[in-house]
């Protein structure tokens, strides 16, 4: 059995090595370092129009502090601390955002539950503002969990004193919600998951004594109808303790899902619940059957579709389970080898149906690394490596994080290298620009130049730009979205526009055809001595050029001179060979026969020829 | 054996007999339409066909091919009664896709009198309609919600006649509203697709002199003015000869004749004109809905050829200053919106389903109704009695800009508003003429092409409503010079209720910004929230989308931020449950299709508790004569 587990270790180790790098993925920048005060990581926050923030711990004076970096397409700013005034350590920092810059971000300091608001259309934070302050007999603020909707409202759920309690940023500020979110206040809670929706609704999960219960918020509220999400029984098999619960909540608040692991005979399993109304719906089970899975994490994008990372005890493998439409998974499948190390696999999905699940595991040298696997809506795509060795190995165990955007980019953050060498990271998942394809000129023309022109790409990460080839040779790059080529040369060329990206992406849209003839066809007649009322010995050949070179006689009449007149019908292949014209002349002379060819393009070549008519 | 050609001779006779004699299906006999009017205002020679009519479905689409048209016999026939919305109680998605079905009356003329037309006259058949008499086609008429009327030629005065109308509601994508389809894959649409002669009929005879849309449009200066009454009658004659006309007019007693007398030659028509003061005038108001009584004949000598009756009041309907005013002083309406459609009979609703409409909007103090479609020329008279103002919209509804940049979808939303316009504008309930319902946020050429026709056709129509347009409110959209052209900008306001683009409106606590900035984007056009409200099917908790609890409250807060805004012009809520398409559940987590139930009223009409909420705000609130400061 080790012996498998081995081999299929190695095997996966094999496959992240020989699969070459997705291009959509970029090895991490350096957020802050290296420099050995670099704590622990708070979170990462992508807003749906895509402004990002990295937060985190960092030791400054003498003290830990909290230090939030912006992330402008994806890349880190110069970091700034937010816990500002505050002399002693601060710890737990965590970060949500909405969008046009909205975020909030909550640390604890001093056993209190400090936050800071950056306001729409602000790159300032405010100055630290208590949420809940802690009284010199209480017990301090642990294990805060933070989220901002998209309309801006965001709850950030506790622990203090083995209870839970909610507070409230809306426009007028922070509320403390009186009641405590659990169910009995003798009971240790903790482990508390919350999101916010579009709505300002916020949906909370927690663990307490061995249960897992769900719970709406609404507003200054709680709901009164609290659920329990683990089941007395699953798949046969009678359950024990739940936890880890981890949730989030659709746009419209009606819709939420809650993932929990749960003790049953045989092992620990993992499975999600659908919140609809005020009722969960039964369990479904996301992990590919397997017992001994550990606490799941889940991402879910406003329209109802999600993706979960569920770890396995033991082994450290990692299930990916998709959640494809609001109410229907995808088999949950392997995604992760085996590992000695604890996979801390994390998720996001962006509104597009698109994310990534990211965990640690070792490199062929031994060394922790991070890797990700990209959802694209179908299947997992290639493992591929996000840290960068060189920087040393990753702690996860100073957190990783991802988050996505609503146009499918991601950004993963982490704490990477040991000693004066640690570093905070954010690696990215940057979408490749869309392929576009230029206008169509299906037609044979005369011109020569030629407006091309296509639909912009629009990409919150940087402006496109757009490299125009005529028939496999560079044109022009421009960030226009038209460009005139000019003197082409008579035949059938192609043209292609390439997408590239702020990050050097290209998409490379389907070829288009310019056809392009500015010659007259070339005519050939050969009138000889003839009979009248016999066929006339006149014989026409008119071609327009070899194969592609010309657009092909399309039409070609004939004048001859007596009166008589004729079109011919050209073949399909476009030239006319050395036909002969059969004409009966009624009256013997000299007549002038004149030929008049175009082109499909709508070149006009005319030829004559005279011809003698005898009795 | 050949047979002897007499008895050849006689069974053809016989055969002729029965064909002529037409008899209909069991119970169903050709009869004699009764001058029974259904609606007092119009023509005054008219005769009910509404009533026992046959039936004949037609699934396949084959009746033209066959040629039902022309069948005499009753076999495969059934009886049924018009009005009838055929797919009425068929929840499927056929029914809401549409199907054709062939309806037919067999009647004796009502007058054996030699010399006269006769038009019949359709108040609403959904969508296309052919019309065959004694087995010929008379004309086709497109378009669901209008009235409209049909010359019949050759109708035997002395026989039964039979009259034949292929309806049609399969949809396409160029109709108003166009053929949709969701995203789950089923036919879409946002109220349900009943098909059918949906209103009355009526026979109309014509003696030589026939009225087009006659106007007769009270002009009220200021509250405390006299009012001047004017008069547009354009008068046709359908007779062979010239004839001298003149045109005598009552109102409210007071008698005029518009014009001198003018000869009308065959096949034209003159449009007669007149004024008439009313020195001290009763104002047409929802708390006093008082109508004057208006009669206009079109005589030849002394002899009538032509009478049309109606009822009008006199009220003034501005915008000044950002605000709707009626009666020269600001108004904050309070409405709700409904559908036709009543249980059992859906779109063909008989005039005691909506005269309790209008109870249950009078029951919750509500003044307003509005829908996406003309109302019923029933429900017009109906509000003009009871005080109750009319939003008026012609069915552009959501109709992407590809599709309404199409020449030919615009024609026909402009035909609409230019007919809409010629059949309401003498009723003083009907206090707007709307372009439509959530076109594109951002509007392109296509629209913005559709509002500047629109306005431009409306206000040469009728220069004395405000025009307007309901738009999505999204913040996103960002104030838009397209709207310029409109008086009165209605807002549909689901803060709250759907995510909206992004999740953009999703936050009730937004709405009150939201509205503020659109107020500061539209500064002197009146604004009307058009819809506002939440599904609710059930009682339960006040959290759970859907329960009755969660629509008060959510109803309890839009109306309470409205109040906060006193440069709003009204609001209109949603009244009544309706039939809307297969899967819908309109962000209700256990709706139940096709069923829409943002209404406060259920179905069957029975109030939810936001009815009381509704009525609450509704009651408390001034809705007229408010000072001019807001």
């Amino acid at each position: 059995m080790r012996a498998i587990r081995l081999f299929l270790s190695s095997v996966f180790c094999l496959l992240l090595v020989a699969v070459p790098a997705d291009a959509e993925y970029f090895p991490g920048e350096t957020v802050d370092g290296p420099s050995p005060d670099i704590g622990a990581l708070g979170g990462v926050a992508l807003s749906r129009d895509s402004d990002g923030h990295v937060i985190y711990v960092k030791r400054e004076a003498g003290a830990n502090h909290v230090f939030v970096s912006f992330l402008a397409a994806g890349s880190p700013r110069q970091p700034r601390r937010l816990d500002t005034g505050q002399l002693t350590s601060s710890s737990q920092p965590r970060i949500s955002s909405a969008s046009k810059g909205r975020a909030v971000a909550v640390w604890v300091n001093g056993g209190s539950l400090w936050a800071s608001v950056r306001p729409n259309g602000s790159s300032d934070w405010s100055a630290p503002e208590a949420v809940y302050s802690v009284t010199p007999t209480g017990d301090d603020v642990k294990n805060p969990s933070l989220s901002m909707g998209v309309s801006g409202a965001a709850h950030v759920a506790f622990e203090v004193g083995g209870d839970l309690r909610v507070a409230r940023l809306s426009r007028a500020g922070w509320n403390l919600i009186d009641e405590p979110l659990d169910i009995e206040r003798a009971r240790t809670a903790n482990d508390v998951d919350i999101r916010t929706s579009a709505d300002g609704t916020a949906l909370a999960a927690w663990s307490e004594a061995g249960h897992v219960y769900a719970r709406r918020v609404l507003r200054t509220r709680l709901s009164q109808v609290p659920q329990e999400v683990g089941v007395p029984a699953l798949d046969g098999r009678a359950a024990g303790a739940a936890d880890s619960p981890s949730v989030d909540i659709e746009d419209d608040s009606s819709y939420a899902w809650v993932t929990v692991r749960q003790d049953f005979d045989g092992g620990s399993r993992v499975f999600a619940r659908r919140l609809v109304g005020s009722e969960l719906e039964p369990p479904v089970p996301i992990d590919t059957g397997t017992f001994g899975v550990a606490a799941p994490k889940l991402d879910m994008s406003g329209r109802g579709r999600g993706l979960a990372a569920v770890p396995i005890g033991g082994t450290n493998a990692v299930i990916g389970a998709p959640l494809n439409a609001d109410n229907e998974w995808d088999p949950p499948q392997l995604i992760g080898g085996e590992s000695d190390l604890p996979p801390a696999a994390v998720s996001t999905l962006a509104e597009n149906g698109r994310g990534t699940i990211a965990w640690q595991t070792r490199d062929p040298a031994g060394a922790p690394q991070l890797v990700a696997r990209h959802w694209n809506a179908r299947r997992f795509e290639h493992p591929i490596t996000i840290s960068d060795p060189a920087l040393g190995p990753v702690d996860a165990g100073a957190g990783i994080d991802a988050a996505a955007d609503s146009f499918g980019n991601a950004v993963i953050a982490y704490v990477q290298g040991s000693g004066s060498a640690r570093r905070v990271m954010v690696a990215v998942f940057d979408r490749a620009p869309r392929a576009v394809g230029g206008s169509n000129f299906d037609d044979w023309t005369r011109k020569r130049s030629f407006k091309l022109d296509w639909s912009r790409i629009d990409d919150p990460w940087g402006d496109i730009q757009y490299r125009v080839e005529v028939d496999g040779l560079p044109l022009t790059t421009t960030s226009r979205t038209s460009v005139i080529a000019r003197d082409l040369p008579d035949g059938a060329h192609s043209y292609a526009i390439y997408a590239i990206d702020s990050r050097g992406q290209t998409s490379e849209g389907p070829d288009r055809a310019l056809f392009v003839d500015g010659t007259a066809p070339t005519v050939e007649i050969v009138a000889r001595r003839s009979r009248m009322r016999r066929p006339a010995n006149i014989v026409l050949s008119a071609f327009d050029g070899e194969a592609i070179a010309g657009s092909g006689v399309k039409s070609v009449s004939i004048r001859y001179g007596d009166g008589g007149r004729q079109s011919l019908t050209v073949p399909r292949i476009g030239l006319v060979d050395e036909a002969k014209l059969g004409y009966r002349y009624r009256r013997p002379g000299r007549y002038t026969v004149r030929v008049e060819v175009r082109d499909v393009a709508g070149n006009r070549r005319v030829a004559s020829a005279r011809v003698v008519v005898s009795r | 054996m050949p047979l002897p050609k007499s008895f050849l001779q006689a069974l053809i006779g016989v055969t002729f007999l029965l064909l002529s004699a037409a008899p209909a299906a069991a119970g169903v006999r050709a009869e004699t339409p009764p001058p029974t009017k259904i609606t007092k205002d119009g023509f005054d020679a008219r005769y009910l066909l509404s009533g026992d009519w046959l039936q004949r479905r037609d699934p396949d689409d084959k009746g033209q091919k066959r040629r039902w048209f022309r069948q005499t016999s009753t076999s495969a026939w059934s009886e049924v009664k018009v009005p009838n919305a055929f797919n009425a109680g068929d929840p499927s998605e056929d029914s809401q896709r549409g199907s054709v079905t062939w309806y037919r009356k067999d009647f004796k003329a009502p007058s054996s009198k030699r010399g006269l037309d006769w038009v019949v006259r359709f108040e609403s058949v959904r969508y296309r309609a052919d019309v065959y008499l004694n087995g010929k086609l008379m004309n086709a008429h497109d378009g669901g919600y209008l009235p409209f009327e049909v010359k019949l030629s050759g109708v035997d005065p002395k026989r039964v006649n039979r009259l034949v109308v292929r309806v049609d509601n399969r949809r396409r994508e160029t109709d108003l509203p166009p053929s949709r389809v969701t995203i789950e894959g089923v036919p879409g649409g946002g109220w349900w697709n009943y098909g059918g002669i949906l209103a009355d009929v009526y026979l109309r005879k014509v003696d030589r002199l026939d009225f087009g849309a006659p106007v007769v449009r009270p002009v009220l200066p200021c509250r405390t003015c006299p009012a001047r009454v004017e008069y547009s009658v354009p008068v046709v004659n359908y007779g062979s000869k010239p004839l001298k006309t003149t045109v005598e007019t009552s109102f409210g007693g007071q008698r005029l004749r518009l014009g001198r007398a003018r000869t009308i030659r065959p096949g034209r028509t003159e449009t007669f004109t007149g004024t008439l003061d009313v020195s001290t005038p009763r104002l047409w108001s929802p708390a006093d809905p008082f109508l004057y009584p208006v009669s206009i004949q079109a005589k030849v000598g002394r002899r009538t050829l032509a009478g049309y009756s109606l009822k009008s009041g006199i009220r003034s309907v501005t915008v000044k200053n950002g605000r709707l005013q009626l009666n020269g002083l600001p108004a904050n309406l309070r409405g709700g919106f409904m559908h036709l459609d009543q249980p059992g009979v859906g779109g063909a609703m008989t005039p005691e389903g909506q005269q309790a409409m209008i109870n249950r909007l009078k029951s919750i103090g509500g003044t307003t109704l509005r829908t996406h479609y003309p109302f019923t020329p029933v429900m017009q008279e109906l509000a003009d009695r009871m005080g109750v103002l009319l939003w008026m919209e012609i069915p552009v509804y959501q109709i992407p800009s590809a599709t309404l940049a199409k020449t030919a979808v615009r024609r026909e939303a402009l035909s609409a508003l230019s007919q809409m316009v010629a059949n309401s504008q003498n009723h003083p309930s009907v206090f707007t003429w709307s372009l439509g319902n959530e076109l594109r946020p951002e509007p392109t050429f296509a629209e913005k092409r559709y509002f500047d026709q629109g306005t431009r056709l409306v206000k040469q129509l009728d220069p004395s409503r405000p025009v307007s347009i309901v738009i999505q409110g999204y913040p996103l959209s960002g104030a838009q010079s397209a709207y310029a052209p409109f008086d009165l900008i209605g807002v549909n306001s689901y803060f709250g209720w759907y995510p909206g683009p992004g999740g953009s409106i999703g936050d009730r606590d937004d709405l009150s910004d939201f509205l503020d900035t659109v107020r500061g984007w539209y500064p002197t056009k009146a604004l009307m929230i058009t819809e506002f409200g939440a599904e609710a099917n059930r009682s339960g908790p006040a959290e759970e989308r859907g329960t009755y609890e969660f629509q008060s409250e959510l109803n309890d807060f839009h109306l309470a931020t409205y109040a906060t805004k006193p440069w709003l012009s009204g609001a209109i809520g949603m009244l009544q449950a309706f039939w809307c398409r297969p899967a819908w559940s309109g962000g209700n987590p256990r709706s139940q299709p096709p069923m829409h139930e943002k209404g406060v009223f259920d179905y069957q009409g029975n109030p939810k508790p936001g009815a009381q909420v509704l009525g609450d705000w509704f009651r408390r609130t001034q809705q007229f004569d408010l000072p001019e400061g807001g």
